[in-house]
């Protein structure tokens, strides 16, 4: 069979961390191609070199041959990628909301009166409406898809934007790989039938089609071959024959064994926090009737693949997410989002970005250590009885981050080097000095080891259980990392699409942990 | 820890500098003169520069509202004429009632510019616009009833310039004048400028001071820590328009007339332009920007005048004025602009 792209050892690195590492995978004309793997798996990364997206080029560019109908190529904008018939349906909707659906479907592929556009010349020609919607009628159609085309984008349902978004791309003639990022995730499931069919339709008109979810239900449903990623290495290849969704995911999550490190204590105590029925709403994800206890004293994990909203505890809370609802903490009701408040009752949030939200970067480290901490540490004010126009007390500051520096192993050349020439691992470990400082009731920590190298994530790790364990604090841990997570909480909450899927104890069997994280209950598991 | 930054806007300034400096020896214009009518210049508007440390220094950006501050001072230098106070007194009074005055208008002017973040600098500039004709209708139906500041004809609305020279012209200027030579060093105005610039300095030592460096760097950091942003926010703009309204007396001290009506228009861009020149980004200002700022810029602009007048036909240095001042400030957008598309990763 004669394969439509071939890529050879590609390779992408991002400020020294792989996000992928020689990767091979040969697609074949006609097929569904399902790529899968979690969160920070290189999935995104992988389709965005092959659609020549700037960040790709920005950053560095590529290494490695990619080989489309036999042709060595090297894409380097999105402009070449669409000439050699590279289409990609975006996870986030790039439409044009206050223009009608033909218009969204043709852009840029406009039909033109041929008079006009022999007087006129191509660009300024006079765009043949009718014909535009003739067109997009067709092209949708062609989908399952019946809709007037004249309708605005903005007034049309999320599924139905879904459907605009894929005919833009299967409307370019051209087009011979056909890229799709987590088509489904904002689908109902008649809509995914459907499109589950299209795509059937359309690959057996000859375009291949990548698929990305992580929906493994589909993928094995639909997809002629799946390949699994997992820290941007190709894992495995399955073909249909070979098809077991309990081995892809386990490929994908790829928990090894590890002993625990941990004792867990007796449960069945207060709940120092409670989430009752919480929505929350960030861009077009919307997440409903959400419930959680978080009980005083415990280490929790928040696990799930990615987009399905580990995060939404502490960002609604902290109001960089919007949180509507019934939140109690110490069984007082509170306002999410009102930060002030929420820090005085002793919460606070190591965010997932640390880059963006968790540290001063051109600030020195004694400064991000100690930042924000003067109300509770007075002895940080030289005056304290003036406030906010006290000088800070350089003294104290200056013994309290070298002991902490000491305390956490980071290399540092003094307390006055700015944060940002830190690695990875020592900023995270500055993020972890700042948590002491504050030192909390609660403390939500997101992802507190990703892109750390292994011996720095111990510290992390270990420093984590220890506040716990000395200073009696909650710590609530969202990580993609089922592995840790195992190793130091006393329960690990899987979120599955927007939900609380399960509640699990860490020393479950790992099958049932990648079960609960592709969505499947172990009954499901038995049976099979 | 304090670095230099010279790059291209300072480099150009002060090569125009010494052309200027140069071609001066060929007119009959002492130098010594000139640096004395600088070290004036440079206090005279140094301290409206300095006003824009503040919000800068919390990222609200470059303060083109600065009408606004100015607006409230001349308020207050109304009042003190209409009481008929002159010397210190009068001074005193102008600056302590501008400073009222710009606590309130400070305070209104945050709402506007909390309301609107991330636009802070046009919004500023056409709040600033946009508050002068508001003025202009005080100015003409304010009850003062000192003949001295009214329209001669009528006796009704105050007159666009009113003359300090009975109340408080030149106090500072003549306060403590140190004589070398022929060069004149007035110790107290320079004395001012130096104690408002140790205060802005020392303000950035404090708590607050701190947390409103954080905020320019990294707001979203901040809140995280329970800071209610938008009230350091509100602060440092009072802080801001409160030191441009003392900014403007000492102006008007200087010029010997208080300016109303547009007189305030297009006071901001100079302001804005010089402490660019110092060196200062959109987040980023201390008092050394604004020293080195305002010096250089006022400097250029008086030496260019006579050179101006003598060598090439007398409007020219008006006309290389508004370049100058105007394409410091476009260069600044454009200088920022690439700075933001390199850190887009």
């Amino acid at each position: 069979m004669e394969y439509v792209l071939k890529v050879e050892n590609l390779t992408k690195k991002f400020e020294g961390n792989y996000a992928l590492k020689d990767v091979n995978l040969a697609l074949k004309k006609g097929e569904i191609h399902g790529l899968v793997g979690a969160n920070g798996s290189g999935k995104s990364t992988f389709m965005h070199i092959l659609f020549g997206s700037n960040y790709i080029k920005d950053t560095g560019g590529y290494l490695g041959r990619i080989t489309i109908e036999e042709e060595n190529i090297d894409i380097n904008s999105t402009a070449q990628a669409l000439e050699k018939g590279i289409g990609l349906v975006h996870q986030e909707f790039a439409l044009l909301g206050n223009l009608d659906i033909s218009s969204n479907i043709k852009i840029n592929r406009e039909n033109i009166y041929p008079l006009s556009e022999k007087v006129l010349g191509q660009e300024f020609g006079i765009v043949d409406k009718k014909k535009n919607k003739e067109d997009a009628t067709a092209v949708l159609s062609k989908m399952g898809v019946n809709i007037d085309p004249s309708i605005t984008v903005n007034d049309v349902s999320i599924n139905m934007k879904q459907f605009i978004e894929i005919a833009r791309e299967i409307d370019n003639t051209n087009l011979k790989i056909l890229m799709l990022d987590e088509p489904t995730a904002s689908l109902n499931q008649e809509d995914t039938k459907i499109l589950l069919k299209s795509l059937k339709a359309i690959a057996e008109t000859g375009v291949s089609v990548i698929f990305v979810s992580h929906r493994l239900e589909e993928v094995t449903k639909i997809c002629d071959r799946v390949t699994v990623l997992r820290d941007g290495e190709v894992i495995s290849h399955y073909s249909k024959e070979e098809f077991e969704i309990n081995k892809i995911a386990l490929d994908m999550v790829g928990i090894q064994v590890v002993p625990t490190k941990r004792k867990r204590k007796v449960q069945n105590r207060d709940n120092i926090i409670s989430f009752q029925d919480v929505e929350v709403t960030h861009g077009n994800k919307v997440y409903k009737k959400i419930s959680l206890d978080i009980k005083r004293g415990e280490v929790l994990g928040i696990t799930g693949l990615a987009g399905y909203g580990q995060e939404i505890f502490g960002y609604g809370l902290m109001g960089l997410y919007n949180m509507k609802g019934n939140v109690f903490i110490n069984e007082e009701r509170v306002m999410p989002g009102n930060i002030s408040l929420i820090s005085k009752k002793g919460i606070y949030m190591l965010p997932d970005e640390r880059k963006e939200m968790g540290l001063l970067l051109g600030k020195p480290i004694w400064e991000n250590m100690v930042f924000g901490s003067y109300e509770q540490q007075k002895e940080f004010l030289k005056h304290p009885k003036l406030k906010g126009l006290s000088f800070l007390n350089h003294k104290v500051i200056n013994s309290y981050s070298n002991r902490l520096v000491e305390d956490l192993n980071i290399k540092v050349r003094d307390i006055y080097q700015p944060v940002k020439e830190l690695s990875g691992g020592n900023q995270q470990k500055v993020c972890i000095g700042r948590a002491l400082t504050m030192n909390p009731e609660v403390l939500f920590v997101g992802e507190p080891t990703r892109g750390i190298d292994i011996y720095s994530k111990e510290i992390i790790l270990d420093m984590l259980l220890k506040m716990n364990e000395e200073k009696g604090m909650t710590i609530v841990i969202s990580s993609g990392e089922v592995g840790e997570l195992k190793r130091i909480c006393d329960r690990i909450v899987i979120m599955y699409e927007g939900e609380v899927f399960d509640i699990l104890e860490p020393d479950v069997d790992d099958k049932v942990f990648s079960l609960a994280i592709s969505g499947r209950r172990v009954e499901s598991y038995e049976e099979n | 820890m304090k670095k230099i930054n010279i790059g291209l806007p300072q480099i150009i300034i002060i090569g125009y500098l010494l052309i200027l400096t140069i071609s001066l020896s060929f007119i009959d214009i002492p130098l010594i003169q000139m640096i004395n009518a600088s070290l004036i210049k440079w206090a005279m508007n140094g301290i409206l520069v300095l006003s824009l440390v503040p919000m800068i220094n919390i990222g609200v950006g470059r303060n083109f509202g600065l009408p606004i501050g100015i607006c409230a001072g001349l308020i207050g230098m109304c009042i003190a004429i209409e009481l008929r106070l002159e010397s210190w007194s009068g001074f005193l009074v102008a600056i302590l009632m501008g400073t009222v005055v710009a606590l309130v208008f400070g305070g209104i002017y945050s709402l506007i510019l909390n309301k609107l973040k991330g636009n802070e600098e046009i919004v500023g500039t056409f709040a600033g616009f946009s508050f002068i004709p508001i003025m202009n209708i005080f100015w003409t139906l304010a009850p003062f009833t000192n003949r001295q500041m009214l329209y001669p004809v009528g006796g009704q609305g105050l007159r666009p310039k009113i003359s300090l020279n009975q109340y408080f012209g030149g106090v500072l200027d003549n306060a403590w004048q140190v004589n070398i030579g022929e060069l004149v060093i007035p110790v107290g105005l320079l004395l001012f400028f130096a104690i408002l610039c140790l205060i802005v300095h020392l303000f950035f030592k404090t708590k607050l001071g701190t947390i409103m460096m954080a905020i320019a760097e990294n707001e979203a950091f901040v809140r995280l820590s329970g800071v209610n942003i938008n009230r350091y926010r509100t602060y440092a703009i009072i802080f801001s328009t409160a030191l441009a309204a003392i900014g403007i007396c000492v102006y008007a001290q200087s010029y010997g007339f208080v300016e109303l009506y547009n007189g305030p228009f297009m006071m901001a861009f100079p302001a804005v332009s010089a402490i660019l020149i110092g060196g200062a980004t959109r987040k980023k200002a201390t008092i050394f920007h604004a020293l080195i700022g305002a010096y250089l810029y006022q400097t250029t602009f008086l030496l260019s005048v006579p050179v101006a007048n003598a060598l090439l036909i007398p409007e020219m240095s008006e006309v290389i004025r508004m370049i100058v001042t105007n394409s410091i400030i476009l260069y600044a957008f454009l200088y920022e602009g690439r700075l933001k598309k390199n850190e887009q990763v």
